[in-house]
């Protein structure tokens, strides 16, 4: 398989706070990586770091072969690179379909000053750019959606709707922050499902940070666990679930103790 | 395509969304009466505005505040692109528009242009240096991006209308009317059909894509990244379109007055322009469009109530006049809203002004009148609107915009809704700080 992104031994320092060292992750195209971590293990900065919201002191961001690490955020979304936000990223003003047709915004291939003036070609290229919005809605099962204004969405229709959002930008890598938090745990069961059949249907890499352990387990393909901006360990699902320096970063335990304890 | 219809319908299934979420057509489409009504109420306006108004009501002076209405209009909208799209607030907006006026005098005049070229450069000029300010505003954001712009409009003011080659210095520049001395009224129909290219732009803009990115960035600009927007580009872009406008407006006003100065642009109107504008409503064309008028249309609504405009300058009369404004303003926004103990209040308070302006209670003895000094027509505006700036924030914060948004909403073919157009529409958090 070939490598979609890689990261080599990213690190950044905010201040007098190491917020990230030596962090390199491998996605390959069609792979689903998980990243689990506890609060303030540096998740969401390493994020930060592959899609240009921040430059790392050290290291490099390949993606597709390419070093990125220079480009600004919009260039890196031009390439196909998507990601949500953990704090939901929509435009709140806006309706659904807004929010989808704004997010198409590199697809829309007609000058913006020449639109302004009144070109004709724009009349037709938003009308489709409509239409297509709309479709991924329907594939998402939003479709009802499309007319209602984000600010007064519930929090789990939002993280779905910003979904549909990041498709809008017609990404390959998908880069998902804590997509299901705010979900119980049958919606994120049933959002792994939708994840594996987004991946068919539009043909995606994902990365995603997510909290939520049995929904990595099912979905992905490879996890990495970050600790204090470190990689703490990395591999197979289950295998990181077991490690015992993931569950003592989790638990503070002795992970002998904590099976002692299950036992008794 | 039949597998994704079966898969969404499961997934409808699954995760139901609540009723109230769903926004529906209601089916509703006027009878041809209710489009006959609704197509009276335009015509009646664009009547109104193109002949009756002008030509029955006023006559032949008044033409001057007309066209002068059409231009602040057009300077309204400007200052909407960058308040209410782009989202950062220009205090020195009286340079913007400067810049344009004196450039289409310089062009006319010193060059010996036609009056389109005047203009169409003043535009060109207008957006070429709102782009510089508006690579400023990418580096500096807020209250401190507003302190530079007040210090830029100060600048432009004291120094760059100062330099006596291009604006003429203190003397000032000719910008001859190109309707002929005096002759206003064919003029009001140019300012009229510029009004109308810029409204023109105005929507086309935020119907496509560039519109959309402003929106977007304004709201959250790194989510508008995160779409591809590119932040630096339309943040420029937005600044050019409004000093486009300013500079149309600006040079719109230079010929209308056939003479440009430098004192003519001072901080005051800067604060009119951005009163008119949030009064109007951010971000409703047709709200500021009526918003700008009304403050442009002020001058000429004191000098036709007689004695008016010499007892106004009156220290004693500027409570009264407050009190009035407001008062009236609060009972026609409660009337609109139907809170009638609102509307009452309001009259109660409105009248007690009036009253308190009358002759009886005030006895103007004639031959004492023209000791009073005659009002600047700003001072008055700067009076009356931040009266109704604080009525607008406190009670719509849509301003004009937001009143009229049933009005609209029923003329675009819906069903008549006294709510539409709530607080969400509006967010009062505008200017990012």
């Amino acid at each position: 398989m070939t490598t979609l992104l890689e990261t080599d031994s990213l690190s950044i320092r905010f201040g007098g706070v190491q917020a990230a060292t030596d962090v390199s992750i491998r996605v390959s195209e069609w792979e689903i990586v998980g990243i689990i971590g506890p609060n303030g293990a540096g998740k969401t900065t390493t994020f930060n770091m592959i899609t240009g919201f921040y430059k790392p002191n050290v290291g490099r961001v390949r993606y597709r072969g390419q070093d990125v690490t220079d480009l600004p955020v919009h260039k890196r979304t031009a390439l196909g690179m998507g990601r949500t936000f953990q704090n939901v990223g929509l435009v709140k003003g806006a309706t659904v379909r807004e929010n989808l047709v704004t997010a198409q915004h590199l697809r829309a291939e007609y000058g913006a000053v020449s639109a302004m003036l009144g070109s004709p070609d724009a009349f037709d290229t938003e009308r489709s750019l409509r239409q297509e919005a709309d479709e991924i809605l329907d594939v998402l099962g939003l479709g009802d959606l499309a007319d209602t204004r984000v600010a007064g969405l519930p929090y789990g229709q939002l993280k779905r709707v910003e979904v549909a959002t990041v498709l809008a930008t017609d990404p390959d890598l998908l880069l998902l922050d804590e997509p299901t938090s705010g979900m119980g745990p049958e919606e994120a069961h049933a959002f792994g499902d939708t994840l594996i059949e987004l991946r068919r249907d539009f043909g995606l890499t994902v990365l995603m940070i997510e909290h939520h352990v049995p929904l990595v387990v099912s979905v992905c393909d490879y996890v990495y666990c970050l600790n204090f901006g470190q990689i703490l360990a990395e591999g197979l699902p289950n295998d990181v679930r077991n490690h015992p320096e993931v569950v003592r970063a989790y638990l503070g335990e002795d992970p002998d103790e904590i099976a002692a304890l299950e036992a008794g | 395509m039949a597998t994704t219809v079966t898969r969404t319908r499961k997934k409808r299934d699954r995760d139901a969304i609540p009723d109230e979420l769903i926004v529906v057509d209601d089916g509703f489409r006027p009878s041809p009466a209710g489009w006959a009504a609704r197509g009276a109420v335009l015509v009646f306006v664009a009547v109104l505005v193109l002949w009756l108004g002008p030509v029955v009501l006023l006559g032949g002076e008044e033409w001057f505040a007309l066209a002068l209405a059409a231009i602040y209009a057009i300077i309204g909208l400007s200052l909407n692109v960058l308040i209410g799209y782009v989202g950062t607030i220009s205090l020195g907006h009286q340079a913007f528009v400067g810049i344009g006026a004196f450039a289409s005098a310089y062009v006319v005049t010193e060059m010996q242009q036609p009056f389109l070229i005047g203009v169409g450069l003043a535009a060109l000029i207008g957006a070429f240096q709102a782009m510089l300010l508006g690579g400023l505003a990418l580096r500096v954001t807020g209250l401190y991006f507003a302190l530079i712009t007040l210090s830029y409009g100060l600048f432009a003011q004291d120094t760059l209308f100062g330099i006596q080659s291009l604006t003429g210095g203190g003397s000032g520049r000719e910008a001859p009317l190109p309707t002929g001395p005096d002759n206003f009224a064919p003029y009001y129909f140019i300012c009229l059909a510029f009004l109308a290219g810029v409204v023109f732009i105005d929507r086309r803009m935020m119907a496509t894509k560039g519109g959309r990115a402003l929106l977007a960035l304004r709201e959250n600009p790194r989510v508008a990244q995160t779409f591809g927007i590119d932040v630096r580009a339309y943040t420029v872009l937005g600044f050019g379109v409004a000093g486009l406008f300013a500079g149309i407006g600006g040079a719109l006003l230079a010929h209308l007055n056939g003479f440009v100065d430098s004192t003519e642009f001072s901080f005051q109107l800067a604060l009119v322009f951005v009163l008119m504008t949030v009064v109007g409503g951010l971000r409703n064309r047709t709200g500021i469009i009526i918003g700008s008028a009304f403050f442009a249309l002020l001058d000429l609504l004191i000098r036709k109530v007689p004695g008016l405009e010499h007892r106004l300058a009156d220290l004693d009369t500027t409570i009264p006049v407050v009190l009035a404004v407001a008062g009236l303003a609060v009972a026609i926004v409660g009337g609109l809203g139907r809170h009638w103990i609102r509307m009452g209040i309001g009259l109660v308070v409105g009248l007690i002004g009036v009253l308190i302006l009358t002759p009886v209670t005030v006895p103007v003895i004639e031959n004492q009148i023209n000791e009073f000094p005659i009002l600047v027509p700003e001072t008055f505006a700067l009076v009356v609107g931040p009266v109704l700036l604080l009525v607008t924030l406190v009670m719509y914060p849509g301003g004009i915009g937001q009143q009229i948004r049933p009005i609209q909403h029923w003329l675009a073919g819906h069903k008549f809704d006294i709510h539409v157009g709530g607080e969400a529409d509006v967010q009062i958090t505008d200017v990012r700080a």
